[in-house]
């Protein structure tokens, strides 16, 4: 069961200034100025404004200033989840964080003090412990009160819904009693120019799943989840936000990059997530699909998907809100599953208005304007850099 | 955690590409000679432990996926690839683990980066990310099941043995190769000299193989993977010292072997399964029951395991 819900995206701060963004289909790109992009290609990216105010937790005001950009949005997001879920600080929690860059960031400054500042020492130690994911979330852990185990999954783009997925099966096999499950990435240089290169990066506007689609837009954020079982949620009168109903995870072996044309590994994760959740395709009311807006992408998502639904493929409805806050990367999958929570909480689908001419391929429904409906059962496909591909299946709860 | 069985391990260390050779030179104390490297902006070298070339080359090299792949990703299919051995049957899930991932190739991006970024390579972008090494792990051996990337401090190893036992006692895979792997790089062994001057960087992979059922060539069961204990208020040698003890306390008693693979050098996850499969290794030469380890982390979180030795593996 889902008690808790925690995001941070370019829409704002909390699951409060989000909704509506995802509800009507906001777009939140702008100019990059966390760094120099003024010899790369493309010099937009939806980013979070993010003020150095942190929310009151266990940790030292030392401690806080350890954590980067990325660390930040981490600490907001869980912080929110676990207020919400009300877990008593003395309970055992896991916490399964997903990312792709970590504390980048500070893993850039030390290179450039490094190369350019050979003899510097000063702060050095502090930015390499501070670049380790794992120490970021660690001190993200103590600042909730979370004393387990923690796992940090890096999965390229598929990490938070790995990182979701990983803490259900925890919860779900009695490895766990809570878990809390999140995703996290701040726009790095590295990682900016690095699409870049590839060009991967949309000179346009990204489009997914148009016909005239030329790329994906950069984002960051951060969402976190908190599982717990059904009793243990009934027994703390905690309020149930959502159930967790199936996950599925596979290898595509096609290429480091590029999907298999025909999403065979998409197919196989969707297939599974299903087969968890004792659910047919016609029983899955919106697929969130990954839906980066790369040409090659959306082809091989949109196979999959036409492919797993089968005859019922025209009643699905699908969309990506990535057309409205960029790909977040690591923070995707968790962020894109929280969004799955705020629609089956509103019964609402997240439209993308800048899919206009919608690529024949697609044997499904898209959703390009703003639409209430009855949602029981809610997908979210995650692919990474990699074939590291994930779907997991939400309920509503009633 | 009982009834996981470790059926297969590989090594790549600074000794050589092979089990065997890490072994016989952590018995016999003689370790492989250092190398320099050298460091921008200074005139004096960094000392390192660097792993030799592969002699004879190995077949999987040329695969179209090993072909740009980075030291750490042939590390750690060299490992795999020795632990795999024969196994076959059943989906093979992999869990990679790693402290500083594909550092080398992230250094020279960023270097293009901050030099022209209208010239940085695309072909290195991505090698950079921490999954690299897993994708190409399931390319070549042909896996598609469910492949993880952990990353962690200095024990993610053995996080990763626990996560692995996961899988296998839930039925969602039949065999799990477990691999850690890292890589030298003058960034590193930068930072590691912040923390500590006379520590020698060093670079390799080690994997074991699980199986739910004992095979022909089990040689050990997990017995169990402890909850890990962070000791991250000080640097404190006390509280280190502290932790280890938690650690050690929750393991099961009885005889236990204590081979030290760290003579070898720091090399964060690698040394962990290095550690693993010494700890092994001296206990099977000494007759002993079990084999138990206890990592303090490079970044201060510690972690255990004991392993079972199982009596057919003992010479």
């Amino acid at each position: 069961m889902v008690t808790g819900c925690g995001m941070v995206t370019p829409f704002g701060l909390g699951v409060a200034a989000n909704t509506e963004g995802f509800r009507t289909g906001q777009t939140a790109f702008r100019p990059v100025t966390s760094f120099d992009v003024s010899r790369q290609r493309v010099r937009m990216a939806a980013q979070v404004d993010l003020s150095d105010a942190l929310p009151v937790t266990a940790l030292a005001p030392r401690q806080a200033r350890r954590l980067d950009r990325a660390g930040r949005m981490l600490l907001w997001a869980a912080h929110e989840a676990t207020q919400q879920a009300r877990w008593d600080k003395q309970m055992p929690v896991a916490f399964v964080v997903g990312t792709t860059g970590g504390g980048m960031s500070l893993g850039e400054i030390y290179f450039r003090t490094a190369l350019h500042e050979p003899l510097a020492c000063c702060q050095q130690p502090t930015r390499t412990i501070g670049y380790q994911a794992y120490r970021q979330t660690a001190l993200v852990a103590q600042a909730c009160g979370i004393r387990g185990p923690v796992n940090v999954i890096a999965n390229a783009c598929a990490s938070g819904a790995n990182a979701i997925g990983h803490a259900w099966e925890l919860v779900r096999t009695g490895r766990a009693e809570r878990v809390l499950a999140a995703g996290y990435d701040a726009i790095s240089q590295l990682i900016f120019a690095g699409f870049d290169s590839l060009q991967a990066l949309s000179l346009t506007q990204c489009r997914p799943f148009d016909a005239h689609r030329d790329g994906l837009a950069l984002g960051e954020g951060a969402a976190a989840l908190t599982l717990e079982p059904l009793e243990a949620a009934q027994a703390r009168g905690a309020t149930i936000l959502a159930e967790l109903v199936g996950y599925g995870a596979a290898t595509d072996l096609h290429h480091l990059t590029q999907p298999h044309p025909t999403g065979d590994a998409a197919f196989v994760t969707m297939t599974e997530a299903c087969h968890q959740a004792g659910l047919e395709p016609r029983d899955i009311d919106y697929v969130n699909a990954h839906g980066t807006g790369t040409p090659l992408n959306d082809s091989a998502e949109a196979a999959a998907i036409t492919r797993w639904a089968g005859a019922d493929a025209a009643k699905v409805a699908v969309s990506s809100t990535k057309a409205g806050i960029g790909h977040l990367l690591g923070a995707a999958g968790a962020v894109e599953s929280a969004v799955c929570v705020l629609a089956l909480r509103g019964q609402w689908l997240p439209p993308m208005l800048a899919t206009q001419t919608p690529d024949p391929a697609c044997g499904f429904r898209l959703i390009t304007q703003p639409e209430s409906a009855r949602l029981t059962n809610v997908m979210t496909n995650s692919f990474g850099f990699g074939g590291a591909n994930a779907t997991l299946i939400l309920r509503r709860w009633t | 955690m009982s009834g996981v069985f470790l059926s297969g391990s590989g090594a790549v260390s600074p000794a050589g590409w092979g089990q065997e050779k890490l072994l016989v030179a952590l018995r016999g104390g003689v370790l492989p000679t250092s190398q320099t490297i050298e460091r921008p902006g200074w005139t004096r070298a960094l000392t390192v432990r660097r792993v030799p070339a592969p002699n004879p080359r190995p077949a999987w090299a040329a695969h179209a996926r090993m072909r740009r792949a980075a030291a750490i990703s042939q590390f750690a299919m060299g490992a795999s690839e020795e632990a795999l051995g024969a196994s076959t049957g059943g989906p093979l899930g992999i869990v990679y683990c790693t402290t500083c991932g594909c550092v080398n190739y992230s250094r020279r991006f960023y270097d293009e980066v901050l030099r022209d970024p209208t010239v940085a390579s695309p072909l290195l972008f991505p090698e950079t990310v921490f999954n690299a090494p897993a994708s190409h792990l399931s390319a070549v051996l042909g896996t598609a099941a469910v492949n993880y990337t952990l990353v962690g401090d200095t024990g993610v190893f053995l996080h990763g043995l626990a996560l692995a036992a996961g899988w296998l006692e839930a039925g969602r895979v039949h065999r799990c190769l477990v691999v850690a792997a890292e890589e030298v790089d003058w960034i590193i062994a930068d930072a590691l000299r912040h923390f500590r001057k006379s520590a020698m960087l060093t670079e390799g992979a080690g994997a074991v193989l699980l199986t739910r059922e004992r095979t022909g060539s089990t040689f050990a069961e997990l017995e169990c993977v402890t909850d890990p204990v962070l000791f991250a208020k000080s640097d404190r040698r006390s509280q280190r010292a502290d932790a280890l003890r938690r650690v050690a306390s929750t393991l099961p008693a009885g005889l236990a072997g204590t081979a030290d693979a760290s003579c070898m050098g720091e090399g964060f996850s690698a040394s962990t399964v290095w550690q693993v499969l010494a700890a092994i290794d001296d206990a099977r030469q000494h007759r002993l029951p079990r084999a138990t380890v206890c990592v303090p982390g490079a970044y201060q979180e510690a972690i255990g395991a004991s392993f079972a030795i199982q009596p057919a593996a003992i010479p």
